[in-house]
């Protein structure tokens, strides 16, 4: 073989294999991310189950509460009892500032109006400019076309180009092969109320029989959060420009805004700080959102850790996601039954 | 950007070949684009430090033509200082000056005298250590009358901006480059191209499937050196050392391929330097564009082995101990640099005083382990990691209940020590010589698919870092 035909062939072959690759991963659609839907995608897309439960509401909610998967157990339920406002639990899975604008714009879109009251949980991890715009937040159009502006072209490359990944190539045969032979019996691991706070099924069935390894639940935590702190030195001004946003608009719509950091287990906390530059990057972003929060009149509370607000250590499922005993006790502190003068403003 | 990002692979790569031989009958205007387009790879990162690599271009094109035009020595030994001056107070400012107030302030500290030095917090420049010295090479060589002094500012700023070997090298110097860019081949050469398509991909598949791979055993059990134990540190230790090979050796190999792609040769980097029988030759084998810098730019000017034996021992010492903190402006690279300058006089008396001839296996082996010992330092974020790691391979800090079980038995391990036996044994990419068959065209694709469906994780080279 010549050279030439050398070149063309390795072209040619790489060329039409990615091209198969590209097409299965966008036919089978595993994650949810394109327009195709010929097949159930494997993962649950908290985004698009937010949104589903939210438009089946029968009362208009008076107030959200966003955030990421640390906010998922802020109970509406509580914090009507505290304020006498309806609220539903926006908060998705690595929700990030930009969700909350997108969300806070679908409330106004869906019912022409703005909640009375926003709850808005930022983890100091989600303030990073390594991770672009969630793919499923992309993929979700009712939200992502309401934070369309604010999204760039990497974001549309980023999911074109994960139609040539190996994780979603090897989801795109699992997706067929669940097809093919539907698996029996499968354990539902978590659900949202229809208030849309999550309920961790597998994993507090595990905690009450014993048998949860919190051990491994925070090792995978502090993996996942060093790989991220490890790269990660000052807060995202993309984000917090999302952010920004987010309180301007709420302040201009007469929109009360609680603003806080989530929290993290103590000795997750232990080990970011030693590891990492993580008490650095935290004390950068409290002092942005404590700017941002006076501003626009918002409050704004540090939870980061467990002392903020007589937390219990015990009551959380790993490193990051604390339960309602801590959730509850963070509301009381945000919303605090006495007189409104006496809001924490840290 | 990375090679190994679908940015690169996906768009970057595509136009930038097409166009470069679409472009071949202009070639200021075809330089004049890999100038662009070298600059987009690398403001791809921080667009700011184009501006540094524009200000190292300019001084060096301007110091060239003046030490081309002065008469004296003298003259252009000021021309020449111009260039030291800049190009190593950029790297002195960048990369060392954080180290040198931390240092200073622990001295200060150490007598009570608290640390009243600012630590300032710069980011370092990727790829800084490696084009400003090969700016430097050129003022030095056009100084010594080597080369002459580049045809035009396109043609300079296209030889220090060359995206292929921008970030890691290899250093290339512009005597190996100045006919390459005179005389630019207008029509492609197909032979060429199908060598740095084997090259890119070898090279892609050392970093994607071997170095990767071995970094999942690897970084974990480093995240914790104070936990580390016998077993532990061990497949710790072999695992970076294959990944070092592979990420650095793989990133060479794919900036080769690349240059071969657009019609230019660059030098090659590794020569299977575990193979190696002495630290001699492993110097001779690793990095060899760094060690043949540091040889015709440091260890000769200082004196090299004209002065007798004592005083060739120190020009190593020397020679080494700024070739390791050329690495990294910390005491643990000072101190491999240290390490392996100590070894290179030990083999320099060895040789000199006992040579004793050694089995070639046991020369391996001996050579490795003491390579092995190097890396933990290079590898090691501080001198305390250090002696944790150092404490767990000679087990101070216990033994595995399990006898390292769950460590020996994982992916990373197997891999580490398939390559292991592979780099003692089979033939360097430079010396394989590949048929162009289909069978051939087929297994690369095949290679360079498998890589691409792995970028989704991303990983960047080593040693961008330096």
């Amino acid at each position: 073989m010549s050279p030439k035909h050398f070149c063309l062939s390795v072209a040619s072959f790489v060329c039409i294999s990615l091209l198969c690759v590209s097409t299965l991963n966008w036919i089978v659609n595993p994650y949810g991310q394109y327009s195709s839907n010929c097949l159930q995608p494997i993962v649950q897309d908290s985004r698009s189950e937010k949104v589903e439960l939210f438009e089946r509401l029968e009362v208009v909610p008076q107030g959200l509460i966003l955030g990421s998967s640390r906010a998922l157990k802020f109970e509406p339920e509580y914090l009507e009892i505290r304020t006498s406002q309806t609220f539903f639990n926006f908060a998705v899975n690595h929700g990030r500032p930009e969700d909350f604008l997108a969300i806070v714009r679908y409330y106004r879109h869906r019912f022409g109006c703005f909640p009375k009251t926003v709850l808005i949980g930022v983890d100091i991890a989600s303030l990073n400019d390594i991770v672009p715009n969630d793919a499923r937040l992309c993929a979700e159009p009712r939200l992502y076309s309401l934070a369309r502006e604010t999204s760039s072209w990497s974001d549309d490359f980023e999911r074109f180009s994960q139609l040539f990944s190996y994780q979603q190539l090897s989801s795109s045969i699992k997706s067929l092969r669940n097809c093919v032979r539907p698996a029996q019996g499968t354990e539902i691991e978590q659900k949202f109320s229809p208030d849309g706070v999550i309920e961790y099924i597998k994993r507090q069935s595990e905690m009450q029989s014993g048998t949860y390894d919190f051990e491994l639940a925070l090792d995978f935590n502090e993996l996942e959060f060093t790989a991220i702190f490890n790269q990660f030195r000052e807060p995202s001004q993309r984000r917090l420009d999302y952010l920004h946003e987010t309180l301007r608009l709420c302040k201009a719509n007469d929109c009360q805004v609680y603003l806080f950091a989530t929290v993290s287990h103590p000795r997750l906390r232990e080990r970011l700080a030693r590891k990492t530059k993580f008490l650095e990057v935290e004390e950068k972003a409290l002092k942005a959102m404590t700017k941002m929060a006076l501003n626009f009149s918002a409050k704004f509370i540090d939870f980061g850790s467990v002392e903020k607000f007589a937390g219990d250590p015990d009551c959380f499922v790993d490193g990051i996601h604390p339960l309602e005993p801590n959730t509850r006790r963070m509301i009381d502190r945000l919303l605090p039954r006495t007189s409104e003068a006496s809001y924490a403003v840290q | 950007m990375l090679f190994n990002s679908y940015i690169f692979i996906l768009l970057f790569l595509p136009i930038v070949l097409a166009a470069w031989w679409s472009l071949a009958r202009w070639p200021q205007i075809r330089l004049g684009f890999l100038v662009a387009s070298s600059y987009l790879f690398y403001g791809w990162w921080h667009w700011e430090f184009t501006l540094l690599l524009l200000a190292s271009t300019l001084i060096d094109y301007y110091v060239g033509l003046g030490i081309h035009a002065s008469q004296s020595k003298r003259a252009k030994g000021l021309w020449l200082s111009v260039s030291l001056i800049s190009n190593l107070g950029m790297l002195g400012y960048f990369k060392y000056c954080g180290f040198f107030a931390q240092s200073i302030n622990g001295l200060l500290d150490a007598f009570r005298f608290g640390t009243p030095l600012n630590v300032p917090e710069i980011i370092l420049p990727v790829g800084i250590s490696f084009y400003t010295f090969q700016t430097l090479t050129y003022s030095i060589d056009l100084y010594r009358g080597d080369v002459k002094p580049a045809r035009s500012l396109m043609h300079f700023a296209a030889y220090v901006s060359m995206f292929p070997q921008l970030i890691a090298g290899p250093i290339v110097r512009y005597s190996d480059v100045e006919t390459q860019m005179r005389e630019l081949g207008t029509q492609p050469n197909w032979a060429e191209i199908s060598s740095g398509i084997w090259f890119f991909v070898v090279g892609m598949s050392q970093k994607i499937l071997i170095a990767d791979t071995v970094a999942k055993l690897a970084g974990p059990l480093l995240a914790q050196p104070e936990q580390l134990q016998f077993f532990s540190g061990w497949a710790a230790l072999i695992a970076y050392s294959m990944q070092l090979y592979f990420d650095f050796a793989g990133y060479s190999n794919m900036a080769i391929g690349l240059g071969l792609m657009m019609g230019f040769s660059f030098p090659q980097n590794f020569d299977s330097p575990y193979q190696a029988t002495s630290i001699q030759s492993f110097w001779r084998r690793w990095h060899m564009t760094l060690s043949s810098f540091l040889r015709d730019y440091l260890y000769i000017p200082i004196g090299g082995n004209r002065y007798g034996k004592l005083l060739s021992y120190r020009n190593l010492l020397v020679v080494m101990l700024l070739g390791g903190f050329w690495h990294g402006a910390g005491w643990t690279f000072i101190l491999w640099g240290l390490m392996h300058g100590c070894l290179l006089v030990g083999n320099g008396l060895y040789r000199d005083y006992i040579n004793i001839p050694i089995p070639k296996i046991v020369g391996i082996a001996v050579t490795f382990f003491f390579v092995m010992m190097g890396w933990l330092l290079f590898r090691s974020v501080d001198l305390q990691m250090a002696k944790h790691w150092y404490a767990a391979i000679f087990g101070l800090q216990g033994i595995e209940a399990d006898l390292g079980r769950s460590v020996l038995q994982s992916a990373g391990f197997l891999v580490a020590i398939t390559t292991l036996f592979f780099c003692w044994s089979a033939p360097n990419s430079w010396n394989f010589q590949p048929r162009w068959s289909l069978g051939t065209a087929i297994a690369l694709s095949a290679l360079f698919v498998v890589c691409i469906l792995r970028f989704d994780a991303e990983s960047p080279f080593l040693y961008f870092q330096f």
